[in-house]
């Protein structure tokens, strides 16, 4: 009786993942076929195919939606991979992605390139690097610095709570050097520093997302492999250590895992709201399951489809103008978010 | 707007100094191009009202003309050229950040311990304000400035709200070289200057609307997602309109920035000749850095990419920005140097360049 039962749950989940991937084909070729500009869908056929008529249209898929909505897939799983594993971490549901202060370290980082870049100007013209990369360069190495220090409280700290407000204070004292320095800067460079946080996924190139793809790849595959631990932490600390885990390896882990994650999108993206926070508790809400073996590739799924949908409104399809992704992340994501939690009248999952 | 403008300006004779101009009893040009601001007299008395001082406002500012301020606090760097053309640098006291000025005589004045610096922190400090007891402040208020100017009358110095930033035409913003002008009493000569800028601009303007052949204009560059430029009504699409251009976006009505998505930027403009003004982007390879699909635009292939940084100050500020505005003469001489050397071959032009 077990296994025909287990038989059936196998089905209903392949079912599940085989929707979910065509769910996400089905917003992929949507994100491409739609933007400010608008292209028949013919073309875009014709495109792939390999003949193409129009080389301004063919440059638009090829250089700008494309790379787009890869580094949608990429941010959307990456940043919901790291909520999911840091709620699970801290068994707390409002913890998320930058909870420990990395995307105020990768803020920090932006800042003093933008803020202190005319002093800094002769010197990045004569390394030859290129704007883009700097940026990306500073926010991980802000993101690296934070989590440094995190994770060596992590090493002395045994509760899972007081690393959480060690994060949290770290990132709050970040935040307020980089208040500093936009106190004491022109108004062009706060403008960049404020479009910098609005989070941006059309501004990566392919050199910047072949970087960036490889490493996110990494850390999603080795994020199926941490499922087991993240399995025994939500018993509680006390159980899992008793079931055999290495509760300080395991944490570690974790933390190097989401932070590069979390990190690698920020540096490349900005700071990309809400995703990270919400999407794993939409696919608890979904799919009832706590079992992170089936979470980690629902939640990956869900975090690439709902970020490619985002962007496709963000783009406002058919006019020229655009909204900034994280306006339009909370916006529609936080009353799906309220209207799944009162159909479901409460969270009947819990840490 | 009602314009009231009389004739005949009385002098007020009791405050003239030793190096006031003698203001004769004469008529006196109308304000042509600025709407923002006009004069009128009541009696004996004369006034210079600012119809919006600042954006959205309900009522207007009036100011009594009498007796003229020597010791002023700017906090615009681009009022500080008035000054400088009205030669009465010296009446500017105070100015909120002193790095942020690329004028080679108030750097001077400024090291010479003769400007005070009233904002080293970014903001204008009261205390500072106070404590070299300015005799009127010239400010604008673009909305977050309102609550330290009010603050500032309250401590019963005189604010003078100038709003020229408000302006849509290159001479409708130069012309409140006249609201300085009245303010340091120096009519005739802000009159004067205006009006040679006024014909010079005109004349150029003549001499590029005559060419048959308008070349194309891309202009901006991308922040974020977003590629910020000009709208159709906007100062820079005036100018490129004068300077005989096809600005792409001239159909647009918004007089202020237009925030449009890469790709569609990139659809209408791959193929524009020129590329005029770039931010903060001094070199091609500064700009390949930012984003490799620059490198895809027809103008930047053929090398056509211009920004305004040929002159910067010493502390990065671009000059453009500084005494650009209050010389649309030169900018338009820039331009069409730009578009249509051929025309004025002996020009050298002094804020645009071709970056490399």
């Amino acid at each position: 009786m077990i296994e025909s039962q287990l038989d059936e749950s196998k089905k209903k989940w392949k079912k599940v993942f085989l929707l979910l991937i065509l769910v996400l084909l089905t917003s992929f070729i949507l994100s491409i076929s739609l933007g400010s500009v608008q292209i028949p869908f013919s073309f875009i056929v014709n495109h792939f195919i390999g003949s193409s008529d129009n080389e301004v249209w063919s440059n638009i898929i090829q250089n700008f939606r494309i790379p787009k909505t890869l580094t949608s897939i990429l941010a959307g799983s990456a940043l919901a991979i790291s909520g999911l594993q840091m709620q699970t971490l801290f068994r707390n549901p409002l913890a998320g992605p930058f909870i420990l202060g990395i995307s105020s370290g990768a803020g920090l980082g932006v800042a003093l390139v933008i803020f202190l870049g005319f002093w800094l100007g002769g010197f990045i013209e004569m390394t030859g690097i290129g704007r883009n990369w700097l940026l990306v360069g500073a926010a991980g190495l802000g993101s690296f610095i934070v989590l440094s220090v995190v994770l060596i409280a992590s090493f002395r700290i045994r509760s899972g709570v007081s690393l959480l407000i060690i994060g949290l204070m770290f990132g709050s004292a970040v935040s307020a050097l980089v208040s500093i320095l936009q106190y004491f800067s022109q108004a062009e460079n706060i403008q960049a520093y404020v479009i910098w946080t609005f989070g941006s996924l059309g501004s990566l190139s392919w050199g910047e997302l072949n970087v960036m793809m490889p490493v996110i790849m990494v850390s999603l595959i080795f994020s199926f492999l941490l499922s087991k631990s993240l399995n025994a932490l939500l018993l509680g600390e006390n159980y899992a250590e008793s079931l055999g885990l290495n509760l300080k390896r395991a944490r570690m882990l974790i933390i190097i895992n989401t932070s590069l994650l979390a990190g690698t999108v920020t540096a490349f993206c900005g700071p990309i709201a809400f995703i990270g926070l919400a999407v794993p508790h939409i696919a608890r809400m979904l799919f009832n399951t706590g079992n992170h073996l089936l979470l980690t590739p629902l939640v990956i799924l869900l975090g690439s489809i709902l970020l490619i949908v985002f962007d496709i409104f963000a783009q406002l399809p058919g006019m020229q103008e655009t909204l900034p992704i994280n306006a339009v992340t909370s916006l529609f994501g936080a009353p799906f978010v309220i209207w799944l939690i009162l159909r479901k009248s409460n969270l009947n999952y819990s840490f | 707007m009602n314009r009231l403008i009389f004739g005949i300006i009385i002098l007020i004779g009791a405050c003239s100094g030793p190096q006031r101009e003698k203001s004769t009893v004469s008529t006196i040009e109308e304000v042509q191009y600025a709407k923002g601001f006009h004069f009128e007299s009541e009696g004996d008395q004369r006034y210079l009202v600012v119809d919006e001082p600042w954006p959205k406002a309900t009522k207007s500012k009036k100011y009594l003309l009498n007796g003229v301020p020597k010791r002023i606090v700017c906090t615009s760097t681009s009022h500080l050229p008035f000054f400088e053309m009205l030669d009465a640098e010296e009446s500017v006291i105070g100015f909120p950040n002193l790095n942020y000025i690329s004028s080679a005589v108030f750097i001077e004045r400024a090291n010479a311990g003769l400007l005070t610096d009233l904002g080293p922190d970014g903001s204008m400090n009261m205390e500072l304000l106070l404590g070299i007891n300015p005799d009127a402040v010239v400010a604008f208020d673009m909305g977050g400035e309102s609550k330290t100017l009010a603050k500032i009358e309250e401590a019963g110095i005189p604010v003078y709200y100038n709003s020229d930033f408000l302006e849509q035409s290159p001479l409708g913003r130069a012309e409140w070289i006249k609201f300085f002008g009245a303010l340091l009493n120096k009519e005739k000569k802000a009159d004067s200057i205006f009006s040679e800028i006024a014909k010079e601009y005109n004349r150029l303007k003549e001499l590029a609307g005559a060419v048959k052949n308008k070349p194309t204009i891309l202009s901006g560059v991308v922040y974020g997602d977003t590629w910020f430029l000009p709208g159709g009504n906007n100062w820079a699409a005036t100018f490129f309109k004068n300077a005989g251009g096809a600005y792409l976006w001239d159909a647009d009505t918004t007089s202020g920035w237009l925030e449009l998505s890469f790709e569609a930027v990139y659809e209408k403009g791959n193929d524009a000749e020129f590329w005029i003004g770039t931010s903060t982007l001094n070199t091609m390879v500064e700009m390949e850095g930012q984003d490799e699909r620059y490198a895809t635009f027809r103008a930047f292939k053929n090398g056509e990419v211009y920004n305004y940084n040929k002159k910067i100050g010493p502390n990065g500020g671009y000059d453009f920005f500084e005494s650009g505005y209050s010389r649309p003469d030169l900018v338009l001489s820039d331009l069409i140097k730009t578009l249509h050397p051929e025309l004025l071959p002996e020009y050298e032009t002094v804020y645009f360049q071709n970056i490399k």
